[in-house]
């Protein structure tokens, strides 16, 4: 039984290539799905290259019937962005934030944490990461959903620009608030090295912002990281969701690609007023066209357990 | 009929055998038997990981982590077969000799058996009971330490006191110095006369050239439906406490050639016997049991390598020969206050030296016994006591003999520390090492100061509230320290001068650890170079700042230097070490290295 995974997966990995060096952020996202406290999934994805990338990953969420079963069971996604500036101290910006993901996976998969302080997960990894033997040198934003299946309720946890949108009905239901000190520089979890300590911004990992949220079917929640949030507003993001018909798993896809790739192609139009270069323009940075970034886009679709599956589980 | 056994070889791993029995249809039937099987009990190879760390004796992770944690051992193999240090492995607090040849080290003592080395043990548990036929322990850094497995007959019960419990050892053998960097340890093993699904592996780490790392452990086993239908369990099986007495039985009262020889020599002769030959020495006869119970033969009691065999009525019967115990190590055993109480009001208050190190059943109550009937102790190690709660501690009060405590890894807070010291100036010896209840550790420092003057050694890993304040007032009043342990005291920072006042100050300092500080800097290690003259032991694990240049200085200029740990030294390159290890033999340079894995 603990064979059968019955949320159907797959993910588009667009890779464009782009030469432009200024401005290149790490990412690396983990996909942690856990059932049953037994079985999980996860997927992680990393590219520490100086090239900016847009990817996208969709998948079902499903709620349960009933109220009868005895194990909790929960669905956990996060992503954590890394910050591009530790290159040039000669680190790799990517080792901190996959550190931090699979420090959170282990966390999920090893059952030591409380789900419904999902935030739990990234003070618990964060600490974690400081008892390593080999010095980790970087730092990172990080954005994790949990579903808990029976209440239909996900708790959310977010430190950083990377965000989640819930849409219903082609409305944006509940979002999560972007935490930044001041303009382009995000919340964020950093280890540094002795000589730049008090140097580099480093937020308390309890500084992240939780959130709880009822969801039903038909909901459709949207992860992103900062690439994405920066070069679409929530408008664009609105219509792209409502032209979804159905809620068949290659639509959700196809959607989640659509976005991915739409932001990538606007991060390197240098005539599109982003909301990125709002922003700035608003922080009194005379600035034009998209935010040339890693882009990672989640798709996920909130449906019921059909009884088939439902049975499965019981 | 065949029974599990006849079918199966025992020792080899059948199921790597996919070969099924012609009549049984079985899988792992090695040798197929061509009898009939009608009625034969419903027997099944299972293969287990573990499913739960049930006790162990000491981690290097911290308390609720889970880096370097016994808990690691749950579930399958991560690391394997990649090898190195990984966060992801069960390691253990120590390794090699290191820590026995440092000034704080106690001495071994007892007349225990020159078979039993064990420094460490780990207790795991697994889902379904089986009898064992494989047991594989992956191990992927430094093997070679594992000396011994025991199975625990759980259907009796674990309570040892109620003579329920029993252990039976599955292998054992002498530790390995392994060259090679990881494997799967899969000895041949006896066949165990019940089902287990209780394992105790312990380890030896007097080979080690680093810390030994323990990925996974996978026991296989075959099960019976009805176990009991099998083979009941027959308590007359159960074995006798070794150093029971017979007292009620009756013995010869003739000594034989023994009653010619003067006493003296005879008591001269029982010297080199060890305990458990001596006890049962004594069951030959009344001559022979008068003169084994000679009290001055047992000066030194250590009951540690018969964890798994004393009970409560042990100490009880070693009572009436101990009035002039001055030791007792009962480390590791599960027996009741009651025992201890006896064996304590026999001993008239000689008792200087007592270790009980992981004893679940110390308690308060235990402590309170301690100060009333062990008025001179000088040593006590409480090490890894969990059941003392955070401010029970302080019904130890003052023991004014008292110069070494070891409290490492037990659950005193703060106040309970600083009563502690205020209490027992006289301390010399201090182990605080992963008490993670303390919360202000420069209050604990400041006692020390200001209360404890002749310390000599301390130990205060993983301290994460010690700042350089309460480093600062320590170095100004104990200036005779010859031995402090900072490892993992990520908040003591570099940049105020503290490690350098340490050196100039305390410059007996024989031990020196800085483990994972990340702020040790070259001028620290140039302090080390000028005024460490004594020291032996040093380590500056996983700082950047340190270049070649100062840690080369440090060989140089420290002349009595053994230890030097410098892995994860991101200025320090392999090559450098390898030349280091060349031109400074007398030194042992340590480098470690993670596993090639991915995240």
């Amino acid at each position: 039984m603990q064979n059968q995974l019955f949320l159907s997966l797959s993910f588009t990995l667009s890779l464009s290539f782009s030469l432009s060096l200024s401005l290149s952020l790490s990412l690396s996202l983990s996909l942690s799905l856990s059932l049953f406290h037994s079985l999980s999934l996860f997927l992680s994805l990393s590219l520490f290259h100086s090239l900016f990338y847009s990817f996208s990953l969709s998948f079902t969420l499903s709620l349960s019937h009933s109220n009868t079963h005895t194990h909790t069971f929960w669905l956990n996604f996060c992503v954590a962005d890394g910050v591009g500036g530790w290159r040039s101290y000669g680190v790799d910006p990517s080792t901190f934030p996959c550190t931090l993901m699979s420090t959170c996976e282990r966390m999920v998969k090893e059952n030591k944490f409380r789900p419904q302080a999902p935030a739990s997960i990234i003070t618990d990894s964060y600490y974690e990461l400081l008892e390593q033997k080999q010095p980790l040198v970087g730092s990172s934003t990080a954005c994790i959903v949990a579903l808990h299946r029976q209440e239909r309720t996900i708790y959310t946890a977010n430190l950083g620009d990377s965000g989640f949108l819930v849409i219903r009905h082609d409305e944006i239901v509940h979002r999560s608030q972007e935490q930044q000190h001041y303009f382009n520089t995000p919340f964020q979890l950093s280890v540094a090295p002795p000589p730049q300590q008090g140097h580099v911004i480093n937020d308390s990992p309890d500084m992240a912002e939780s959130s709880s949220f009822g969801v039903q079917e038909g909901d459709i929640i949207l992860l992103g990281t900062d690439g994405l949030f920066d070069n679409m507003n929530e408008d664009m993001l609105l219509d792209y969701v409502s032209k979804l018909k159905d809620h068949k798993q290659d639509n959700v896809q196809n959607t989640a690609s659509k976005i991915a790739e739409e932001a990538h192609q606007l991060a390197f139009d240098p005539d599109y007023l982003s909301p990125f270069a709002l922003t700035a323009i608003d922080a009194g940075i005379e600035l034009r066209g998209g935010k040339p970034d890693d882009i990672t886009v989640v798709v996920a679709r909130v449906a019921s357990l059909t009884d088939n599956e439902q049975r499965q589980l019981v | 009929m065949c029974s599990w056994r006849g079918c199966c070889k025992l020792g080899a791993n059948p199921l790597r055998n996919d070969t099924q029995c012609e009549n049984c249809e079985r899988t792992g039937c090695v040798e197929n038997c061509n009898q009939n099987h009608a009625g034969a009990p419903e027997c099944q190879i299972v293969e287990q990981y573990v499913c739960k760390v049930t006790k162990f004796s000491s981690q290097y992770g911290a308390d609720k982590s889970i880096s370097y944690a016994a808990g690691n051992l749950i579930g399958p193999p991560y690391v394997f077969p990649h090898h190195g240090d990984s966060t992801r492995t069960c390691v253990f607090r120590t390794y090699g000799t290191w820590w026995s040849v440092a000034p704080s080290a106690s001495k071994q003592f007892g007349r225990i058996p020159a078979k039993f080395c064990s420094d460490d043990f780990v207790e795991i548990q697994f889902k379904s009971a089986v009898y064992p036929t494989e047991i594989k322990i992956f191990e992927t850094y430094n093997p070679g330490a594992v000396v011994k497995i025991m199975a625990c007959d759980q259907l009796c019960g674990t309570d040892v006191d109620s003579g329920q419990s029993r252990w039976e050892c599955l292998w054992s053998g002498a530790p390995e110095r392994f060259t090679e960097h990881c494997r799967v340890f899969s000895p041949n093993l006896k066949p165990a006369s019940f089902p287990t699904n209780l394992l105790r592996i312990e380890f030896c780490h007097q080979l080690l050239h680093y810390y030994t790392e323990i990925d996974a452990v996978q026991l296989a086993g075959y099960t019976i439906g009805t176990i009991q239908s099998f083979q009941p369990y027959s308590k007359t099986a159960a074995p006798k406490s070794p150093v029971k007495d017979i007292i009620h039985d009756e013995a010869p009262t003739n000594g034989g050639y023994f009653q010619k020889l003067p006493g003296e020599i005879l008591f001269f002769m029982l010297n080199y016997l060890d305990q458990l030959s001596l006890s049962r020495l004594s069951q030959t006869c009344r001559y022979l049991r008068e003169h084994t119970y000679d009290s001055f033969l047992w000066m030194e009691l250590n009951l540690k390598p018969y964890w798994h065999q004393v009970n409560n009525s042990t100490l009880i019967h070693m009572a009436n020969r101990c009035s002039m115990l001055q030791k007792l190590d009962i480390s590791w055993c599960s027996v009741l206050s009651s025992g201890l109480h006896s064996l304590f009001m026999a001993t008239e208050e000689h008792l200087v030296c007592l270790q009980l190190a992981c004893c679940d059943f110390v308690t308060v109550d235990t402590l309170h016994l301690l100060a009333t009937y062990c008025p001179n102790l000088q040593e006590l190690d409480l090490q890894h006591c969990l059941n003392i709660e955070e401010t029970e501690f302080e019904s130890l009060g003052p023991l004014p003999q008292l110069l070494k405590l070891n409290l490492y890894s037990t659950k005193i807070c703060t106040q309970s520390a600083q009563n502690l010291l205020k209490y027992n100036p006289q301390l010399e010896v201090l182990n605080l090492g992963c008490c993670s209840k303390i919360d202000q550790f420069d209050g604990v420092a400041d006692h020390i100061a200001q209360h404890c003057r002749n310390m000599r050694c301390v130990d205060l890993w993983r301290a994460r509230s010690l700042t350089h304040t309460g480093l600062f007032s320590m170095i100004n009043n104990n200036t005779n320290l010859e031995e402090l342990d900072l490892g993992w005291c990520s908040s003591v920072i570099s940049s105020s001068g503290c490690f350098i006042e340490l050196l100039q100050k305390c410059q007996n300092l024989k031990k020196l650890f800085l483990t994972a500080n990340r702020t040790v800097c070259d001028n620290d290690l140039n302090a080390i170079a000028e005024y460490g003259h004594n020291l032996e032991q040093l380590d500056i694990l996983g700082t950047a700042q340190v270049r070649e240049q100062s840690a080369f200085n440090v060989l140089q200029s420290c002349s009595r230097l053994k230890f030097f740990d410098v892995s994860f030294c991101a200025n320090i390159s392999c090559t450098a070490v390898n030349s280091w290890c060349q031109e400074f033999p007398h030194v042992a340079i340590k480098k470690s290295y993670q596993p090639h894995t991915i995240f």
